[in-house]
């Protein structure tokens, strides 16, 4: 990754002519190179301030610092306002180059913001949803807990005296911000990396019958005789709002054990990757460590089984259907403290303040609502979600 | 030589009655030095004790031995239990009560209690500072005592204002403490002025009720004091009206003539109980703002029109009273007015409500920057304890603020400080489930065990009903319901605490048992969050032990803000809760120090 603090410099606004172009720079140094340029008093740029004049001969500019701390970014940042046009632009920024700035790369502004504890995980994945032009609703998720809360409060502290009659308005925001919340647990399980799954188990237990009912089509040659599908079919599919990526594999296990084949799925998992054990005697050794993997152990072909399912294993029958809306649910759960994990989390809060404002407890709700706000102001990083949001920010933001 | 007192109080207010009663339930010969024996805990604002939060904290007073819920309790004309729809946590009871009967019956058991009363003005402290000596009379008597509790609540220097005039006083009625307030600033104690207002009084006979709102006690079973028999009953009517467009014109027309508003006044005035200009300037747009008309005591000839604090001439103060429905005859008998007094900074006193420049000063009630008389009983109380304590070499006592508002407003006093009249507020705690008026002698009786002030009488009746609250939270919990367990039940949102009664035959009349109920229930029902919410408070409690020492610099610690690691760096606070009250670093960062210091350790462990 890129070093932190080290000068980058993008162009905010679209390469095109417009009234002015933005250029940002950020990073230690910002306001000396600036300084440098235009011909200021050193210092001149330190701390929250503004400067009019001409940038190396290029044009004039404004220039506005920020010190570390209160930028967008959190490090010392500089904007510079010039004409609108693109050469403009682009001289300022080689003569930034020139003065040792890199070219940021797409996000990077944001992810350093993110880094720096400007803003939240969750921030950033409903930022990116705004940029993609998702729409404003989400972008404020933060802000709206904040006036839900302070309403809230209101209601309970000042009603009497100064008979505030907030309930209703009460009742409607959370309702809103409920709706909001499960929009965008969609969307950022979209954003979020795909999960892996794979169908294992011992030869001729179902996995491709399984596989194909979870592609709604017959995609991979069927036979009933053991040991059939040699190389593991992959396939992306959507289910439930969210793409998971499912590896049919060949049998390993069981009477005709093909050792190859195995070996090929283990050296291919990952650890996070999910496991749907499929075996309809409810037998089988189950030949993964199981700490690396979630696991899903299923008696298949339940409805062709006399004897009903070992206790752990989830009867599931392809042709009846029974229990696929299950494997279904544990193929695409969100991963743990994952942001959709806790954007699911916050819906299901938001469902339960609701109910306890019908029942006309606000002080439980506001608890409730105390609860959701933890759980979005939680900085841990989520990794690749955000990661992957951030290759979404055009360069400059 | 052995001194004839051991405390001495000095001010009859909220404060200096309970913290009197105090000191001499612990244990010490106890006098209280104040001006006048009829105005022995007089209410100085409105006829009423409790609110939202305000009562539940009067029920923790009774919970250690205090007076004031007793006496609200015998003197109650009306009760009303607020907040009903918001939730059973923050209910707030409310009583009005009689005002000079509430003086009577406070006095009656300060006696009670064994305490001297000497009627004087206290004009200077004898001694020096580091350990003061006696307190010096106006009539030039010195009373001597080894510890001392000043409550002299809105007095130190009090001035009174109303349209142009300002006048020296420490309420209508009364001489300000003018010396005494000398005397403390030339001890160099760092003080500070706040001000607050109160609302004009009406002649009973001269408003025409018929056009106004009747209001009477809710029809709930209530009393403040689990030793009181019996709830409190409606003895008097109270009335609701509605000031009109014209009352907020006639205000914003003449607030050039407001003290507050043209500046006379630079004390920081309360926030939250605002003074009508206040709130017309605040909210230019509305009209309507509820007026509560309240009897001063039975069938006193004079009514208080709470919601209308107001320091506007008294010629205004007319209009504006007239300008309302059924006041068009309406005759003040007394003006409204503010008050300006000086109070202690912040850091002055430490968790005991000791100054930590003194050995032997305590202070309660106004003084520390709070406002109501609920604030002062609890603190009053609080002190008094804790300068009996210290005097007779016992260990000292603080509410824990985890398990009561008054640990909650000791904290929030003693730590965070205050730039306006300090009021609690349910909000204030981050456990305000668990802070409840129907739980409040269990939470405090720990603490009431540990003070030493709660009578045995009262704790035999405290036993008794743990007794009956332990065989009704078994057989709650036991209990089952076509499968499924009774505690499961209890936490659906739908069900009550008379539900849970009725599944399980326990029914009811005598109110202390219902309460009983109520609390064995709502404690099933918020148990998780209050087990959550203490968790979190653990750990921040831990956070003083947590030393930084090893950090030498922040800049280092990528994980933190920028913010945090330049105010860290500056200021260098040698552990964790040292960190968490400079307002740069925020809880993340918090969290943030924590896994880097665990790293840390592990990396120099290997
Ligand atoms: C005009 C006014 C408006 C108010 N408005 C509000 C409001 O809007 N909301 C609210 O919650 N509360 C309000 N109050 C505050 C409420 O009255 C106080 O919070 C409460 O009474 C404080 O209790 P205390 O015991 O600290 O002081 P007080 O009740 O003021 O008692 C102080 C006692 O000390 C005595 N004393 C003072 N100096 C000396 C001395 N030198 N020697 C001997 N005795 C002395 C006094 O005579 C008095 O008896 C108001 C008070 C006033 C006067």
């Amino acid at each position: 990754m890129e070093k932190q603090n080290e000068l980058i410099v993008a162009l905010a606004t679209p390469e095109a002519v417009s009234a002015i172009s933005l250029v940002r720079l950020s990073g230690r140094g910002a306001s000396k190179t600036v300084e440098k340029l235009m011909r200021l008093k050193p210092g001149r740029l330190t701390g929250r301030k503004r400067a009019v004049g001409d940038l190396a001969g290029i044009d004039y500019i404004v220039a506005i610092s920020w010190p570390r701390g209160k930028s967008y970014t959190g490090e010392e940042m500089v904007d510079l306002m010039c004409h609108g046009s693109p050469g403009t632009a682009r001289r300022i920024l080689e003569e930034l180059e020139n003065s040792g700035a890199r070219v940021a790369v797409p996000g990077e502004f944001t992810r350093r913001a993110w880094l720096n504890g400007r803003l939240t995980a969750l921030d950033v994945l409903t930022l990116s949803e705004k940029y993609k032009g998702g729409s404003e609703a989400e972008s404020d998720l933060s802000e709206e807990l904040n006036e839900l809360k302070s309403e809230i409060e209101g209601l309970i502290e000042f009603s009497e005296d100064h008979e505030i009659s907030g309930e209703e308005q009460v009742k409607v925001l959370m309702r809103r911000l409920l709706k909001k919340a499960e929009i965008l647990v969609l969307k950022v399980k979209r954003a979020e990396i795909l999960p892996r799954v794979f169908l294992m188990g011992p030869v001729n237990a179902g996995k491709s019958t399984l596989f194909n009912k979870l592609m709604g089509e017959e995609t991979v040659v069927v036979s009933s005789t053991p040991g059939t599908t040699r190389d593991g079919a992959v396939r992306t599919v959507s289910l439930s709002g969210r793409n998971v990526e499912i590896c049919d594999t060949a049998g390993c296990g069981g009477e005709s054990l093909d050792s190859k084949a195995l070996e090929i799925v283990m050296g291919s998992l990952k650890s996070g990757d999910r496991i749907v054990w499929m075996d309809p005697l409810c037998v089988s050794e189950i030949c993964v460590q199981a700490e690396d993997h979630e696991l899903l152990k299923v008696c298949s072909k339940a409805d062709q089984q006399e004897k009903s399912a070992k206790a752990g294993w989830m009867p599931v029958s392809s042709d009846t259907g029974e229990g696929i809306e299950e494997v279904i649910k544990f193929i695409t759960a969100p991963e743990k403290e994952s942001p959709s994990w806790r954007l699911e989390r916050m819906a299901d809060l938001f469902k339960e303040a609701v109910k306890a404002s019908e029942y006309q407890d606000m002080a439980l709700a506001a608890e409730i609502v105390s609860e959701i706000f933890r759980e979005a102001e939680k900085p841990e990083r989520c990794g690749d979600a955000v990661e992957r949001a951030l290759e979404r920010f055009c360069v400059g933001k | 030589m052995k001194k004839k007192y051991q405390v001495l109080v000095i001010g009859g207010g909220h404060a200096g009655v309970e913290a009197a009663a105090a000191a001499a339930a612990v244990g010490c010969r106890t006098v209280l030095i104040t001006p006048s024996i009829e105005k022995i805990s007089l209410m100085s604002c409105n006829p009423a004790m409790g609110g939202i939060a305000k009562g539940t904290l009067v029920r923790e007073i009774d919970g250690i031995g205090g007076m004031a819920a007793e006496s609200a309790d015998e003197t109650a004309l009306q009760f009303r239990m607020l907040n009903m729809k918001k939730g059973p946590a923050v209910w707030g009871p409310r009583v009005q009560s009689d005002v000079e009967e509430y003086c009577r019956t406070q006095t009656r058991k300060l006696y009670k209690a064994g305490v001297q009363i000497i009627e004087g003005l206290v004009v200077k402290l004898t001694g020096p500072s580091s350990r003061i000596e006696g307190v010096l009379l106006s009539d030039g008597r010195v009373i001597e005592a080894d510890a001392f509790v000043l409550a002299a609540g809105t007095f130190l220097k009090g001035m009174l204002h109303r349209g142009r005039n300002t006048w020296p006083g420490g309420r209508r009625g009364d001489i300000s403490a003018i010396s005494l307030e000398k005397d403390l600033r030339e001890r160099m104690f760092h003080v500070k002025r706040f001000k607050t207002g109160t609302s004009p009084r009406v002649i009973r006979k001269s408003i025409d009720s018929s056009l106004l709102e009747e209001q009477v006690s809710h029809d709930v079973d209530f009393r403040f004091s689990w030793s009181s028999k019996g709830g409190v009953q409606n003895k008097e009517i109270c009335w609701l009206t509605r000031t009109t467009g014209e009352t907020e014109k006639i205000v914003k027309e003449s607030l050039f003539h407001s003290p507050l508003y043209s500046g006379r006044i630079k004390g920081k005035g309360p926030r939250y109980c605002p003074s009508f200009e206040d709130k017309v300037t605040k909210f230019p747009e509305r009209t309507g703002h509820p007026i509560h008309l309240e009897p001063m005591g039975r069938s006193s000839r004079i009514m208080y029109l709470n919601g209308l604090s107001t320091s506007m001439p008294q010629e205004i103060q007319d209009k504006i009273v007239r300008s309302l429905p059924g006041f068009r005859n309406a005759e003040i008998c007394a003006y409204g007015y503010s008050v300006e007094y000086t109070c202690f900074e912040t850091g002055e006193f430490d968790e005991t409500l000791k100054l930590r420049a003194t050995e032997n000063l305590y202070v309660s009630g106004q003084i520390l920057g709070t406002s109501g008389y609920e604030e002062a009983a609890a603190t009053g109380l609080l002190a008094g304890a804790n300068a009996a304590r210290r005097l007779l070499g016992m260990k000292k006592t603080v509410p824990e603020r985890m398990s009561s508002y008054m640990g909650v407003m000791v904290d929030d006093l003693v730590t965070k400080g205050t730039d306006e009249p300090y009021r609690l507020f349910s909000s204030r705690s981050e456990n305000r489930l668990n802070l409840r008026q129907d739980n409040a002698d269990r939470r405090v009786f720990p603490l009431a065990c540990r003070m030493g002030t709660l009578s045995g009488e009262k704790k035999e009746e405290y036993w008794k009903r743990n007794k009956i609250h332990k065989k009704l939270r078994e057989d709650i919990l036991k209990k089952r319901i076509r499968g499924k367990s009774l505690e499961e039940i209890c936490r659906r949102p739908e069900v009550s605490p008379e539900n849970v009664g009725e599944m399980i035959g326990f029914d009811t009349k005598e109110i202390s048992e219902r309460e009983i109920l109520t609390t064995v229930v709502l404690d099933i029902k918020y148990a998780g969050y209050v087990k959550r919410a203490e968790g979190r408070y653990e750990i921040r409690k831990r956070y003083g032990e947590v030393s930084l020492s090893s950090i030498k610099d922040y800049e280092a610690v990528q994980t933190i803000t920028i913010e945090a690691r330049e105010a860290l760096n500056k200021r260098r606070p040698e552990t964790l809760s040292g960190a968490e009250s400079i307002p740069a670093v925020r809880q993340a960062d918090l969290d943030a120090l924590v896994l880097h210091l665990m790293k840390e350790s592990v990396s120099r462990e290997t």
